[in-house]
């Protein structure tokens, strides 16, 4: 659907990410965790961008992104007060049910710009998510307070000036290999899901990942967007974005 | 406010209204299903079918441009038969008038795709002639008038359902494109299919579509269609689907002015769902506003010195 959100919170993290608290009550009452949103931008952008959900609290949706070219530098210049024009809740969400249904804990996976979907898993199973957070650097580290407030939080970074020192997967083969997940939930650039899934597979572990692909249309017509699964070509607008990690073919 | 007759007449074919939505944009028109389903449309032109079905190109299939967008999906789309038995039902059971885009690698693939859709409940068959010919060193069918003289005639012998032929704008002269179409046999004419573009990336110096170049649509090619549309009223009095670009009313109301009978919104979707319904509703209040007792005197009613 087309909801017209007025932007009650805007924040900036690291320069360039910003953060929105969009009002959007009827996208939020059907919205799921791992769901996305279009947002429009100006006139001549005539695609819609697309958002990962970070957070839904009743009304209200949250929403992060880094600043990266026309689309999301006009968005950037929206104050609060101001409407935007988006469409949603896109896309088919994490599939929380079996984690829910376990004793044991979940772990989310984030790497950089990825982490942000991952937030609203820790509010639906809050303290029963480990949270591995991976940046480039300490420059790069943000939302960690958020993802505190509901889960334990293990940080590291490629060139160890913010906890750990080390990639995304070592830090996730050190959790693997201390405590016993039900499942891992990981979004981040493509090279760190495809490690990460190798890891969940090699300790046996489900794993879903939520994936990116360049779109048009958003709702599964134009046929953009398609990634290869082992079921054959899907839509990671509609049929994802979150696929089970042996489903993707990893180049 | 004396209600406006909205209808227009394609080839014998009489849609409610003036505006169909362009095939690649809707799929089977099970998507935009939650915003309207496809039978408050004039039409739905379906994904291109081909043959077989077929996989598309590697990603990247899609780029924004300024006010447009490139597409290389590659025709994409689960083949002829399974439109037959799964989509057309679908379509038909919510009343929808259709129209089925086919693309061949040869002649003889339209001509049996052709032949399949006769007996089905398919309204209308748009021929797709901007892919290439595989038999002529993959140079598009729709670029030369004798190729499309002679695909149209082929096609015509295989099915009695209405032909309509939709022009490429990469072509030299539009209107001999169109004659060509005509002297073939077509029973209407769709235009414009995508104008080729590329964009490249400056920090990896490669292109961005994977496949090199790609389809470009959207407002920044609506001034190239509409004075296509233009020209090739001129040439023809067959009639004219007119597309390319068109987000509202005011869009719509230029290409039914030079001498579309219908019109075809695609790209603008992406933007805003609701842009075929609003277009519809703006006819329909432009007709009343302006006395109009029939939405088809709008066509063809440029005044020209």
């Amino acid at each position: 659907m087309i909801e017209y959100a007025q932007i009650l919170e805007k924040e900036f993290f690291c320069g360039n990410i910003v953060k929105f608290v969009l009002r959007a009550p009827r996208i939020a009452s059907e919205a799921k965790c791992g769901q996305y949103l279009m947002l429009r931008c100006s006139g001549e952008q005539i695609l819609r961008r697309p958002i990962s959900i970070a957070r839904i609290t009743g009304d209200d949706l949250m929403i992060c992104f880094e600043i990266r070219g026309a689309g999301t530098l006009f968005l950037s210049h929206r104050e609060e007060g101001d409407v935007l024009d988006i469409m949603g809740p896109s896309g088919n969400g994490f599939s929380l049910e079996s984690a829910k249904g376990s004793l044991k804990k979940s772990l989310v996976a984030g790497g950089g710009l990825g982490i942000y979907p991952l937030l609203q898993i820790t509010k639906e199973l809050p303290f029963r998510c480990d949270a591995a957070l991976s940046f480039r650097s300490a420059a790069r580290v943000n939302f960690v307070a958020e993802f505190e407030r509901s889960s334990r939080v293990f940080l590291s970074t490629d060139d160890g000036s913010a906890g750990r020192r080390g990639s995304a997967g070592d830090l996730v083969r050190e959790l693997l290999e201390k405590e016993d997940y039900a499942e891992v939930f990981v979004c981040g650039p493509k090279p760190m899901m495809r490690a990460v899934a190798r890891l969940a597979e090699e300790f046996g572990i489900p794993c879903q990942v939520s994936l990116e692909e360049h779109m048009a249309c958003g709702v599964g017509t134009c046929l953009g967007c398609v990634c290869k699964t082992e079921s054959g070509q899907r839509r990671v607008c509609k049929d994802g974005p979150v696929f089970r990690s042996n489903e993707v073919k990893w180049e | 406010m004396k209600t406006v007759d909205m209808t227009v007449d394609i080839a014998g074919v009489t849609l409610k209204n003036p505006v169909v939505t362009v095939s690649g944009t809707c799929g089977f028109g099970r998507e935009y299903s939650e915003y309207y389903t496809a039978d408050r449309l004039g039409a739905i032109t379906v994904k291109g079918l081909t043959l077989e079905p077929r996989e598309g190109n590697p990603t990247v299939r899609v780029a924004e441009t300024p006010s447009g967008m490139l597409n290389s999906i590659g025709l994409q789309n689960p083949g002829v038969d399974a439109y037959i038995k799964r989509e057309l039902p679908y379509l038909k059971g919510i009343g929808a008038t259709v129209i089925a885009n086919i693309a061949g690698n040869t002649i003889a693939d339209y001509c049996r795709m052709a032949s399949a859709l006769t007996e089905t409940q398919t309204d209308l068959i748009e021929v797709n002639i901007s892919c290439p010919n595989v038999k002529c060193g993959g140079v598009a069918f729709g670029t030369d008038p004798v190729t499309v003289e002679k695909i149209t005639a082929e096609i015509k012998k295989n099915t009695s359902k209405p032909v309509m032929v939709k022009l490429s704008p990469n072509v030299t002269d539009i209107a001999e494109i169109a004659k060509a179409a005509e002297s073939g046999g077509a029973d209407a004419l769709s235009l414009i299919n995508t104008l080729l573009g590329m964009r490249i990336d400056v920090k990896t110096r490669k292109p961005v579509l994977r496949n090199k170049v790609g389809g470009l649509s959207g407002p920044a090619v609506r001034p190239v269609a509409l004075r296509m549309v233009w020209q090739v009223r001129k040439a023809t009095g067959l009639p004219i689907i007119g597309m390319g670009g068109i987000a509202g009313v005011e869009d719509a109301l230029e290409f039914l002015i030079a001498g579309a009978n219908a019109v075809g919104v695609g790209t603008a979707m992406f933007t805003n769902p609701y842009a075929p319904i609003e277009i519809i509703d703006g006819l329909e209040r432009y007709a009343a506003e302006n006395g109009l007792e029939r939405i088809r005197e709008l066509s063809s009613s440029l005044i020209e010195e």
